[in-house]
């Protein structure tokens, strides 16, 4: 027996709320297809990616049928490409990504993860040829993600990495100049990388990862915010404590749904279900908005003193009602604050309330970090290795992934507007509040050793 | 003609229904008077809609017990001329089938209040060979909420299902959805994922 009250509370979620699951993720180990010659790998490449994936969007289909539940996306993420880019030049590491981007267009799916290299604590030369073939491959590729782990609480900071990367974004950028610098949101730089992903374009299937599995996404910020506006309305005077225990809530059954979807796809393909990823992973669609919750909560500016502590509280909360809900809770869980991703944020920083150093003091306790941001065309590469130091900085010591997903925009001037289109939103050039000045510190390379806390043994 | 002692003896199983206008006391009333004939009530569906009590329920008994016996005394606790009580010897095969084999999903249908709705709807419904397990209406001033449980067989095709459907009550302006029954078990009620995709038959 079914209490209206609960089917209607479901239905108004899923219609309404923009609840959804946002991607099942299938991760596919791919060490089998080092061959000899790299065309041969590529074809073994595309081969086992088609015949694994061939009845992914099938699958996920139907199960979206059957319970009147949008699945955005559904993706793929691979073994780091430079284990099978050993001893290859960049030539092969194209050949390798464009077999990627055909197999991921095969089987329907958008984007695949995995043009990946872990350099936290130095490089092969299959992590070199990776680093050195970023602006082509993602530039000549239309489906393949790239990602860099440059920093671990275990290993320290490849900082060496980092400057190369500053100069390989924007190169990236430039290479894809005609799409203002696209190619640039396609690659992400992190410290203490999961393993086990979901999302784009930070996915891939890390050394742990069993020979193929299904990992899924869910979000619903829009939930979320009606949840917290539905508990003000019962309740005006009600405290931060209530916020969070309702955030909690709501979150806990948002969890379920996405672990009914993730067993249900595994069980179908017949491999193993991986992890649940509850991120608020906003749309620049009105509704669907992280940066709406913080205004529901009370900060009508966003980036006004408090919204740190905003930001806090819903990841904890998010946190815990995932965690309650699932055992099998992974890969990033918490708060995304992509701002082009998000209509709210992008407004704010547009706005100006809200500026890159409030967003890095966010990003020490969200579940990311600097993500789908807009930087002036001529941003030096210290400057972006810079933010990425920074940012690693914040995940090493606190011991969580802190990640840099920027992009120059060739030509672009702080306060132009861009709009890259679709999930990938639009917003406004901006800068930080100084460019220059720390290039002294950043060019002299090296690595940061580290730190105390990595000694837990 | 004489009946043997086993046939005497044998447990007998009933099942009863119950109209009456509501009041507190029913089912204490008729609940004492099964007991006090020695019956066993084993399965109770009950609700009020309206104002009037509405009861099903089946009853077994150790040994003989006739159904004047047992009308007479659920009449007299009615205490209620107006009470419309219905007494049938319960003879279904034991471990019955389902009706239809198939897997549960919920139907809701909204929209402004109309005639003809659930007439199209459950003739839809019926000629696809949905068996429907329950049906509730809530109304809030001009505008209703229907909601229904169904079995789909097995070898329909949902989609083609939900199409259907959405054609039927798109005539009367009816937003519909018919989605299986996990998805509402899984955001209202703490437990386990796993077992219910193991009883669905998902994984």
């Amino acid at each position: 027996m079914y209490k209206a009250s609960d089917v209607l509370a479901t239905i108004r979620m899923l219609q309404e709320e923009h609840l959804d699951v946002r991607t099942v993720t299938m991760g596919i180990h791919l060490g089998d297809c080092a061959r000899t010659g790299m065309d041969e790998t590529a074809e073994a490449v595309y081969r086992k990616i088609t015949t694994k994936a061939a009845n992914l969007v099938r699958i996920c289909d139907q199960i979206s049928t059957r319970y009147g539940l949008q699945i955005v996306n559904k993706r793929l993420a691979v073994t780091p490409a430079s284990l099978l880019l050993e001893g290859r030049n960049r030539a092969d590491a194209l050949l390798l990504a464009q077999a990627m981007d055909r197999a991921t267009e095969a089987v329907k799916v958008d984007l695949i993860g995995g043009f990946t290299a872990l350099v936290q604590k130095g490089l092969t030369s299959g992590k070199q040829t990776v680093l050195d073939s970023l602006p082509e491959v993602l530039a000549q590729t239309s489906r393949v993600c790239g990602s860099v782990n440059v920093g671990s609480t275990k290993a320290g900071m490849n900082v060496d990495a980092i400057r190369m990367l500053g100069r390989q974004i924007l190169r990236l950028a430039e290479a894809t100049r005609d799409q203002h610098g696209f190619g640039a949101a396609k690659l992400v730089v992190f410290a203490n990388i999961p393993e086990d992903n979901p999302f784009m374009a930070g996915a891939f299937l890390g050394p742990g990862e069993p020979e193929c599995v299904i990992n899924v996404g869910v979000s619903g910020p829009g939930v979320v915010k009606r949840a917290i506006d539905r508990a003000l309305e019962e309740r005006p005077d009600c405290t931060l404590d209530d916020l969070a225990e309702e955030v909690k809530h709501t979150t806990f059954r948002v969890t379920r749904v996405g672990e009914l979807v993730g067993r249900e796809v595994a069980a179908r393909l017949g491999i193993q279900f991986g992890v649940l990823d509850l991120s608020l992973a906003p749309t620049p669609r009105v509704g669907d908005s992280v940066g709406e919750i913080y205004q529901a909560m009370g900060i009508a500016k966003i980036g006004a003193p408090g919204t740190t502590a905003a930001v806090a509280l819903l990841n904890d909360a998010v946190k815990k009602g995932g965690a309650f809900a699932s055992s099998s809770v992974g890969g990033l869980s918490g708060a995304f604050i992509p701002v082009m991703e998000d209509h709210a944020l992008a407004e704010a920083m547009e706005a100006g309330t809200l500026t890159i150093e409030k967003l890095e003091a966010m990003t020490t306790v969200c579940s990311v970090g600097l993500d789908m941001l807009m930087l002036p065309g001529d941003t030096k590469a210290e400057t972006i290795a810079g933010l990425i130091m920074d940012e690693a900085a914040i995940g090493i010591i606190n011991r969580k992934t802190t990640a840099v997903r920027v992009i120059p925009v060739p030509g672009g001037k702080e306060g132009d507007r861009i709009d890259f289109g679709g999930l990938f939103g639009s917003g406004t050039i901006c800068n930080v509040a100084s460019p220059t000045g720390a290039e002294a510190f950043v060019n002299r390379g090296g690595h940061i050793p580290a730190p105390i806390q990595s000694l837990t043994n | 003609m004489r009946m043997n002692s086993d046939t005497e003896n044998a447990p007998c199983r009933y099942v009863v229904s119950v109209l009456v206008k509501d009041k507190v006391g029913i089912l204490r009333g008729v609940s004492a008077a099964l007991a006090d004939l020695g019956g066993d009530m084993d399965g109770i569906s009950q609700t009020v809609l309206d104002g009037y009590f509405a009861l099903i329920l089946t009853v077994t008994f150790g040994g003989p017990c006739s159904a004047q016996a047992l009308r007479a005394a659920v009449q007299d606790v009615l205490d209620d001329d107006e009470a419309d009580v219905v007494i049938r010897p319960y003879d279904r095969p034991v471990n019955l089938p389902p009706t239809v084999q198939g897997a549960r999903y919920l139907v809701t249908l909204t929209g402004k209040r109309t005639v003809g709705i659930m007439k199209a709807v459950t003739h839809f419904l019926a000629n696809q060979g949905v068996n429907v397990e329950g049906w509730s209406v809530y109304a809030d001033g001009a505008r209703v909420t229907h909601l229904g449980e169904v079995t789909v067989p097995d070898l329909l095709d949902i989609k083609q299902v939900q199409d259907g459907l959405q054609d039927v009550v798109a005539a009367f302006g009816f937003a519909c959805g018919i989605q299986h029954e996990n998805i509402f078990l899984v955001t209202n009620k703490v437990g386990a994922v796993r077992p219910l995709l193991r009883r669905a038959g998902h994984v």
